[in-house]
This record gives C-alpha cells, structure tokens and sequence, in this order.
C-alpha cells in the first residue's frame, strides 16, 4: 500500500544547525495489518507518520500510496485523501466539547443522512459505548469512552488506513488493552497504523518499526513469536 | 463526497450563548429601530401642518419696509399705522383679486402648538368675528364634532387630534402657558388641515396677519407677492407652502435625520467592537475543532464556510426577531403611546429596515478580520501536538 523511498524530513530548513526529524530510509507497507511504530520522544515516529498521512510533506523522498506520489499532491487532492480513504486516531480525543458522542462520530461521516447515523451508532455500541452514552458530551464520558468514541469517528467512512498517534497514552492499562484489541480487529480488513513508545501494547502487531534519530528499522524480531498477533 | 460542516451543531448544543448573542442583536436592532420610530413621529405627524394646511390658507404679516414705508418721513405713530393700515387693506383687495384665492382679510391670530415626541412645531391660527368662522371651517373642510361654535370673546375651536396632544378637554383654557385664561376651548373640530380658529379677546398683544384662504394652485406666496410688487425680506413674515417646507426639511426631518444617524454611529461603533471582542474569543475557544475538521479532510474554506454560516444564522435570527420586536413594540407604543397623544407615526419604515441590516452587514464585514486571522492561523493537529 504504501512505498516510501529516501524520505527526508528537515525541520528548521531556515537555520544553521538543521534537525533532521527523518533522514532518508526506505519502507513498504502491506494493504492491511497492525503494524506498530515504536521509538522514544522525538525520534521521528509521529513524524513518519504525518508524513504517510499527508498532514506533513517530507523534505524530501517519495511516497508511493498504492502507485500514487504524495509529495506531489495539490491541497485538495490530500484533503480528499484524508476525508476518504484515511482515518484519524489522535493522542488526545479531540472530540468537538459541545458535541453528543455520536454527533461526534458523525461530523466526520462523508454523508450525514440516516444511514450513516444509524452506522455511527452500530459502530459506537460495538465499541462498547451504551446508547444512553451517545448523546452524552465528551465531558460526561470517561477517558477511555470519549477514546473509542474518537475510534469511532476514525473508522466511520471505512477508512482504507487508520493512523493512531499514541491513541492509548491517556488511558489506564484496561482501557489500554481494549482499543489495541478494538485496533487488531480493524487491522484485518485494513492497514492500521499505531505511533507508541509503548512497547508493551504492541504485542499483538504483525510488524514493528523501531525509530530511533529519525532512522529505522524493522524490529518484528524482538517480539517473540508466540506473543505476535 | 463529503457533505459540508454543518452551522446548525454549534447553533443547537449551544443555546445559552447562542441565544445571548441573538438576542442582544435583537435589542439592538429593536432598540434602533423603536427610536427611530419615535423621532418620525414629528416628521410624520407634523406632515399634516407642513404640507396639508398651506394647501388652504397663508399667513402674511408685512413689514413697513415691505409696503415701501419709509417710517422716517412720519411725525407720529398715528400717521404712520393710517398709512400702514391702508396698504394692507389695499393688499388684502388685490389679493383677494387673485386666481386661486377666495378670501383675504386683515385679523388678529395667536399661536398654536403641536408637540411631538421629540420636538413641536407651531403655527398661527386666526381670530376671527363668530359669524365669519362657519366660512373659515367650510373653507377648511372642518366639522364640528363636540361643543358648540364659538360665540363670545376668546373662544376657541380646536382640531381633536391638538386637543388629544395638548392634554386637554372642551372648557379648558387654550394654551394656558402662553395665554393663561383668556382663550377657553368650546368645540373640537374634525379637519384634514388641523384647522385651528377662534374668536378674540378684545385686542390683545397678538400678531396681526393677512390671512389668505386659497386653493392648492397657490404654493408660494412670496412670489406672488412680488408679483404684487412687495419684495418679502427677513423683516416680513410668509408662512405658506415654501416656508413650512422649509422649516420642515431643515428643522424637522433634517433634525430628525441628523439625531438617527448619531445613533446608528454610536450604536455600530459599539456593537461592532464588543461583538469584535466577543467574536475574537468564540473564535479562540474553537481552534481545535477547526484543527480536527482541517485534518480530518475539511478544507479551510469548508471551515470558512461553516463560520460564516453560523454567523449568517445569528446575525438572521437576530435580525428578524429584532424586527419583529421592533414593529410589535412599534404597533404597540403608536397604539396606546402614539395616537393618545393625537400624534401619528409609521410602524413600518422599510428605509429604517434595511438601514438597520446594512449595518448589521457592516458589523459582519468588520467580524471578517478576526474569521480570516483564525482561518489562516488553524494548523492541522499534527502542528498542535509538536
């Protein structure tokens, strides 16, 4: 699905010293798959995936998305792209504060009629929200649900990729432990895509990338084999 | 394709502040427009005295110097009023001569008064003998409608519509604050013209006039008078159609004009900069949920959009409850405020309407600045969370 060469991502361009946010690699990624993107503060992973999603456009390097060059895209051909092929799992909820949980969910749909909203239910009580929670305001649900209610939105215009940028660091081990496991169900139809320094939520992940200074490399091999997914 | 950000979420999960904002816009524009409304009460109702009643008759009071009286060539007073007294009634003859004019006489005539919300304006109603006031009120299209005809000295018949505004009732005194007793109301009269008359009160320290009972082919009579070959200077006294039209563009509607417009300026003035400041903040408060929409695949005109949407549906909503407040409250302050007082006024003034939504136009003009300052500042989430 994705085939990236030589990316390169130079921040403070402008500046004597230059920071190298991602220093030219090369990486291929499957149609579908939990695949984890580990590494410390700073170390390039979320950038890697800006970059992937067409939030940021690397310095340098190609990005192929099933054979189409994304560093060459216009605005509104990446918009597109976001709007419907991929889906957004962000650190923090981002839930709209004076929104109901499904209206949430829904302010990401591609269309706003019945179905969709009848879609967004199905999808929020499959996640484990309970229908008296949809039309609670993200400051009546705890941590964990206003998560799955963001997972919610992600997926709801069945996204052919889901991007989750630390999409368990708010939440306790439980809760933890049940998106990744709502993410491994979704990864079997689609390519899901998780940015942690949390390794041990990893676990069931088909592949791991380990970033480190803005390389990387493929560190599968450290999970043993029976704890893989 | 992906429908476009909806302006109604924000609008129905935000009643309270959505609320405050329309409806403090709604007061504003009722509160304008209610004001409005009560300064053109005297441009409304004193349309009657400008331009009906010179329609019907002219008030003239000439001057020596008018009549080509050169005062010093007289020894004594006497003298000079037989010589004044002639040209006048030699006046009133060729006057009366006139196409168009169907009486002249020389009479006595007091002042009377109209006083509006904001304002007054006066005019002179004559004195004359009992017997020739059922021509005046013919003349003048009046009937009777209470009371009786005048018939001894300083009676007076009133329009009702000036009874109403001067508070007062038949056996009152006419304008007491400037005639204390010596004028008593005993009849009201129903007139298109506001028509005034009464007899006098043996001779009073009033004005003398040439009044003039004409038909509307006559509008200037300063001209006629020069025709006449008596050049009208600031020493004489013409009150007909081009004076009171005068008085009435410069001191009425022109007043009137200029005290609406000092408001709508403040009133812009103070709207659009707390509106600014209110906007600047709810615009603040919601960068992330522009950040999300921006990353999630709306466009910065999607989001530009949505904004501009909500804004529209505050700024019209608030417009039209204004606008419905601002004609009920209208109706209701011309029904039992108004027309008690025996004045009158528009309730609809569409010129007030549209000035009041251009302004509101104006103001969301001005809200362009901080809504493009916000659009361009919205980053995609990716930028937040560096």
């Amino acid at each position: 699905m994705f085939d990236v060469k030589q990316i390169c991502m130079i921040y403070d361009m402008e500046k004597e010293e230059k920071l190298y946010a991602l220093k030219g690699f090369d990486l291929q990624l499957p149609d579908r798959g939990l695949i984890g993107i580990i590494g410390p503060s700073a170390s390039g992973k979320s950038t890697l995936m800006y970059c992937l999603s067409t939030l940021k456009i690397p310095t340098e390097g190609s990005i192929l998305y099933n054979g189409r060059e994304l560093t060459n895209c216009t605005n509104v051909e990446r918009d597109d792209l976001r709007r419907r092929e991929f889906g957004f799992i962000f650190q923090k909820h981002y839930l709209v504060p004076y929104m109901s949980a499904v209206e949430n969910v829904m302010v990401a749909a591609n269309e706003k009629d019945k179905t969709m909203r009848k879609k967004a239910e199905e999808i929020l009580t499959k996640l484990g929200i309970r229908e008296r929670e949809f039309s609670k305001k993200p400051a009546k649900l705890s941590g964990g649900q206003c998560q799955r209610v963001a997972i919610a939105r992600a997926v709801i215009n069945d996204p052919k990729v889901i991007f989750a940028d630390e999409p368990t660091a708010s939440l306790d081990h439980e809760n933890a432990y049940n998106v990744m496991k709502i993410l491994k169900e979704y990864s079997l139809e689609r390519l899901v895509l998780v940015v942690t320094h949390d390794k041990s939520i990893l676990k069931d992940c088909d592949r791991i990338l380990e970033m480190w200074d803005g390389e990387i490399r493929d560190a599968s091999s450290d999970i043993p084999e029976k704890e893989r997914g | 394709m992906k429908s476009g950000l909806s302006a109604w979420n924000f609008i129905k999960n935000n009643k309270k502040t959505v609320g405050a904002l329309v409806l403090a816009l709604a007061m504003v524009f009722t509160a304008i427009y209610v004001i409005a409304m009560l300064l053109n009460v005297s441009t409304e109702s004193f349309r009657t005295v400008v331009f009906e009643m010179p329609k019907k008759v002219a008030f003239l009071d000439i001057s020596t110097r008018g009549y080509g009286i050169r005062t010093e060539e007289f020894d004594s007073g006497e003298e000079l009023y037989a010589v004044y007294e002639k040209k006048t009634q030699d006046l009133v003859e060729r006057l009366k001569a006139v196409d168009g004019i169907e009486d002249a006489y020389y009479t006595q005539a007091i002042y009377s008064q109209y006083q509006s919300v904001f304002g007054m304006i006066g005019y002179e109603v004559p004195l004359l003998d009992a017997e020739g006031i059922p021509d005046y009120l013919t003349h003048m299209e009046a009937q009777l409608t209470a009371g009786r005809m005048p018939e001894g000295e300083g009676e007076i018949l009133v329009e009702e519509a000036l009874l109403k505004n001067a508070d007062a009732q038949i056996g009152d005194a006419y304008m007491p604050f400037a005639y204390g007793d010596t004028f008593r109301i005993v009849g009201t009269l129903r007139s298109p013209y506001m028509t005034v008359v009464g007899t006098p009160a043996g001779f009073t320290n009033n004005g003398w006039f040439i009044v003039t009972e004409k038909d509307e082919s006559i509008y200037d009579m300063t001209a006629l008078l020069k025709d006449l070959g008596i050049t009208i200077s600031e020493a004489d006294r013409v009150e007909d159609g081009v004076s009171m039209k005068s008085f009435y563009e410069t001191e009425v509607k022109g007043m009137v004009e200029r005290v609406i417009d000092t408001i709508h300026t403040i009133v812009t003035a103070f709207l659009a900069f707390t509106i600014l400041i209110a906007y600047i903040s709810y615009l603040r408060n919601r960068m992330n949920e522009y950040c999300l929409y921006m990353s999630i695949g709306y466009s910065r005109s999607a989001v530009y959009g949505m904004i501009m949407r909500e804004m529209l549906m505050i700024f019209g909503t608030g417009a039209v409850l204004g606008l419905f407040a601002g004609l009920g409250g209208g109706w209701m302050i011309r029904r039992f405020m108004i027309e008690a007082k025996g004045l009158n006024c528009r309730v609809l003034m569409p010129e007030q309407i549209f000035r009041i939504l251009a302004t509101y136009v104006l103001i969301m003009g001005i809200l362009q600045i901080p809504v493009l300052w916000s659009i361009n500042a919205v980053k995609t989430i990716d930028a937040i969370e560096e």
